[in-house]
């Protein structure tokens, strides 16, 4: 029996929100993809199947936080109704709200002394923030 | 409790003389690993900014990524983003960086936590 004939069901989980690294657009939600992709496939579609887990995967392994910033997309909303939320900072560590605070800084160091030194998505639970820069003349 | 600088004329700042200072940025959890680099004050940048050589330095781990824009609003990047620690004589912050292509900066987030002056004639600064 061939991969062919057994025409294989296969469920694809893609950790949830995960995107794949395209340039950014608009928001990182515009590019989740399905989480769950449901298909039948033939040895070649298996084939190509199996290289697209290998770059998501690869994507992933590159940056950390990926799978968190996704996370925090599709909640984003949800939690800025929170009044206690809104205008604050979450901390995320595999998919979950580990703590907020009002400053980010703080926040992660905290998060850090009880969580370990490792990745963890700070981000503040209201629109993205922006970084302006002075301009020099040369 | 201050902080005081000169002020530097050399060409990575512009073609006008401007405030700096060496700098200490520490790793905000291992705080024994350190690097000391000169750092614009600037009053016109809206947070801290550093460039990626400290943040590889110091073993920084990134929090997020955030969207970066020039003076006019146009787009210049979706840069990384860490927590360190700045320390300048006897002051210290903890504080959010964003990464830079250029030479660290120390932008509003703290500079707004103090009383700053710039002396120019005299080409020193102090904050505190």
């Amino acid at each position: 029996m061939t991969l062919n004939d057994m025409n294989l069901q296969i469920n694809v989980r893609v950790m949830s929100d995960v995107y794949i690294g395209l340039p950014r657009i608009k928001s990182e939600s515009e590019m989740m993809v399905n989480p769950i992709m449901n298909f039948s496939t033939t040895s070649d579609e298996l084939s190509h199947y199996t290289q697209l887990v290998v770059e998501l995967t690869s994507t992933l392994n590159d940056d950390p936080l990926q799978t968190e910033r996704s996370h925090f997309e599709s909640i984003r909303t949800e939690l800025m109704k929170d009044p206690e939320l809104k205008d604050g900072y979450v901390a995320i560590l595999d998919h979950e709200v580990i703590g907020h605070g009002p400053k980010g800084a703080e926040l992660a160091i905290k998060m850090y002394k009880e969580h370990g030194y490792v990745p963890i998505l700070i981000e503040k639970v209201s629109e993205d923030i922006k970084y302006t820069s002075s301009p020099r003349i040369e | 409790m201050s902080c005081n600088g000169r002020y530097s004329g050399q060409s990575r700042y512009g073609n006008t003389l401007a405030p700096v200072r060496i700098v200490r940025f520490i790793n905000p959890v291992y705080t024994t690993q350190f690097v000391d680099r000169e750092s614009l004050i600037d009053s016109g940048a809206s947070g801290t900014m550093i460039p990626k050589d400290i943040a590889e330095k110091l073993a920084l781990i990134e929090i997020r990524k955030s969207d970066s824009y020039d003076y006019e609003g146009n787009f210049t990047g979706r840069k990384s983003v860490y927590v360190v620690t700045v320390s300048c004589d006897n002051l210290s912050h903890n504080v959010e960086a964003l990464e830079t292509n250029g030479i660290p900066i120390i932008g509003r987030d703290i500079l707004n936590t103090l009383q700053l002056t710039l002396r120019g004639p005299q080409q020193r600064w102090e904050m505190g």
